[in-house]
């Protein structure tokens, strides 16, 4: 960021990782395989940089923070913005939008 | 609107942009606003870049404020402009729909969100850059 500001931290639960893993697999047996990894990387390089970039879900309460919901055609991905540790966290499996054909 | 204009966007933090220019902070967005409909150039062009940096680190502001508040964000037309100049910079074009808001809200299982915030405490949790090389091999490309 050219402002000085640090990127965010993302940290990717075991749970997605693995779902992850048996998406691309879906994927790469469709024919969308390098579809799908780009747009994973996409949405890994936002997260760092502008998390801001979905759509507000609900306020997490015990530790101030945000859900949001946010889309990198085929993929939509729910995540934990955590604005005063610049964290962003990954716990729910990243899914795909409908009609993605995944 | 010039390049000292842009070249204290893109070293300063929003506070100590407004400091330098002297101006409130909804100038100071609706200034950078005005500028996004001036600027040239490819996306990344350092106009481009500051006016994004910028962008982020306003709203990454004011969420903190709203929390240190207690008070819901609520930001002002400016920003939220901003906010829709960076998704369409990032090309992301294609917005959620109440069906899929309804979805993802009705799906979030708050118990497997906790598994995994506990997990990520006590670990760190994982970086995409850590594991994706290795779940490209395990997936051999078939296309």
């Amino acid at each position: 960021m050219s402002n000085g500001s640090p990127p965010y931290q993302v940290a990717y639960s075991e749970l997605v990782r693995n779902e992850l893993e048996k998406l691309i697999a879906r994927a790469e047996e469709r024919g969308l395989g390098s579809q799908v990894r780009a747009a994973v990387r996409k949405l890994d390089h936002l997260l760092h940089i502008y998390p801001q970039f979905g759509e507000p879900l609900l306020d997490l309460s015990f530790v101030p923070g945000q859900l949001r919901i946010g889309t990198v055609p085929p993929l939509v991905a729910r995540y934990a913005i955590y604005e005063e540790q610049r964290l962003v966290i990954v716990t729910i499996p990243i899914s795909t939008l409908p009609h993605s054909g995944l | 609107m010039g390049h000292d204009f842009l070249g204290i966007l893109s070293r300063s933090t929003p506070a100590q942009a407004r400091e330098r220019l002297g101006l409130a902070t909804r100038d100071l967005d609706a200034q950078v606003l005005q500028l996004t409909t001036t600027v040239n150039g490819d996306n990344d062009s350092p106009e481009r870049e500051a006016i994004f940096a910028y962008t982020a680190a306003r709203w990454s502001e004011s969420t903190l404020e709203a929390q240190h508040a207690a008070q819901p964000l609520d930001p002002m037309p400016e920003l939220e402009e901003l906010l829709g100049w960076a998704r369409r910079y990032y090309g992301l074009t294609q917005g959620i729909t109440p069906e899929l808001l309804d979805w993802a809200r009705r799906t979030f299982n708050e118990e497997v969100f906790l598994a995994g915030l506990r997990e990520i405490e006590a670990t760190g949790g994982l970086e995409l850059k850590d594991f994706m090389d290795e779940l490209e091999q395990e997936v051999a490309p078939r296309e």
